[in-house]
């Protein structure tokens, strides 16, 4: 599967999971959450951008729960509760903030 | 655990959900097959579970904990960057033979910053308390 | 309180039987497997107190005779064996 951007067919796997992160791009990142019924927020940007990073850094998508672990680290309990990251991504936190962000699917999703 | 004697006993025999303590055994150099790609693969998934998971490094294995090592320049995942990430999975028991660095001229040292460096015989002696044991 | 551990390399190809045999305890017990079945004759086995069982039809199809320390087992014996275990280990 593709998705058309700038003119240019980005491969994703069947579930819409970019397959190189490098083609990556922020307003890349607002035409796969629309297909997700997102809206981006700034708070939703929050998220994506650290699961982008947590990728570049420990080179594999978090699952739910570390991805609460890793936020709570670094943002404080507010904002690592799965019922606030559930607000912002109702279909999965881990699943579709990494899809958002162009990493790949968390192979331990639950 | 076989013969309760009071209501506390009974109450987490009957709980639903088991802790299974698994230890997983790494005697595999980092780019030996896939054999450290996979174990660390199984690490993330029972501890997403929520089992409780502590990491072993014997023979060639304790290769995988060096630092500093440049997987991509093979065009390889650089899955040892994952170990750093260990915590956030909470999986925090994790040994390194301490036999096996020496025979390979290897400092006390690795990527962990809690390691806990043992002889074959301490670790042979932590062996029977976990329910399962997965060597890769 | 023993644990079965399952050799199934040969101890001159890899250093599966090294590893296995440095955390093998006193009560544990050794079974050889597929290629593992060569160990029967490797010097480390000889030495050892533990009890050691083998396949027989692997030992056969490599013509391994029985060894003194050495006990060939057949599958249904080494599911016995796995049952009695409290845990099994396999070093591959």
């Amino acid at each position: 599967m593709a998705i058309e951007f700038n003119n240019q067919q980005i491969d994703t796997d069947s579930q819409g999971y970019l397959l190189n992160i490098n083609d990556w791009h922020k307003d890349l990142a607002c035409i796969i959450a629309k297909e997700e019924n997102i809206e981006l927020t700034p708070a939703h940007w929050e998220v994506v951008n650290f699961v982008r990073d947590f990728y570049i850094t420990y080179k594999t998508s978090p699952a739910i729960r570390a991805l609460t672990k890793a936020l709570k680290a670094e943002y404080g309990e507010e904002k690592a509760n799965s019922r606030y990251l559930y607000r912002l991504f109702p279909k999965g936190p881990a699943k579709q903030a990494t899809k958002i962000a162009g990493l790949p699917k968390p192979a331990r999703c639950i | 655990m076989s013969s309760s004697q009071n209501s506390a006993t009974n109450l987490q025999e009957m709980s639903p959900i088991t802790v299974t303590r698994y230890a997983i055994i790494n005697t595999s150099a980092p780019f030996d097959r896939l054999k450290g790609k996979e174990s660390l693969d199984a690490a993330l998934i029972l501890a997403s579970y929520e089992m409780d998971v502590s990491l072993f490094f014997i023979g060639n294995g304790v290769y995988q904990t060096q630092a500093n090592q440049q997987a991509e320049s093979i065009a390889h995942k650089d899955y040892l960057a994952t170990f750093k990430a260990l915590e956030f999975y909470d999986i925090e028991d994790i040994y390194l033979c301490q036999d096996s660095l020496t025979e390979r001229g290897l400092a006390t040292d690795s990527v962990f910053d809690d390691a806990q460096y043992l002889s074959a015989e301490q670790i042979k002696a932590l062996l029977p308390q976990f329910d399962v044991v997965l060597t890769f | 309180m023993s644990i079965l551990h399952i050799v199934r390399s040969n101890g001159f190809n890899d250093d599966r039987l090294q590893q296995c045999l440095n955390l093998l305890a006193e009560n544990d017990k050794l079974l050889l497997i597929d290629d593992g079945v060569y160990n029967v004759s490797h010097p480390t086995c000889a030495s050892l107190t533990q009890a050691i069982f083998a396949i027989d039809s692997h030992c056969q199809a490599r013509n391994i005779v029985e060894q003194g320390n050495v006990k060939q087992i057949n599958i249904e014996e080494f599911v016995n064996l796995s049952e009695h275990a409290e845990k099994v280990i396999t070093w591959q």
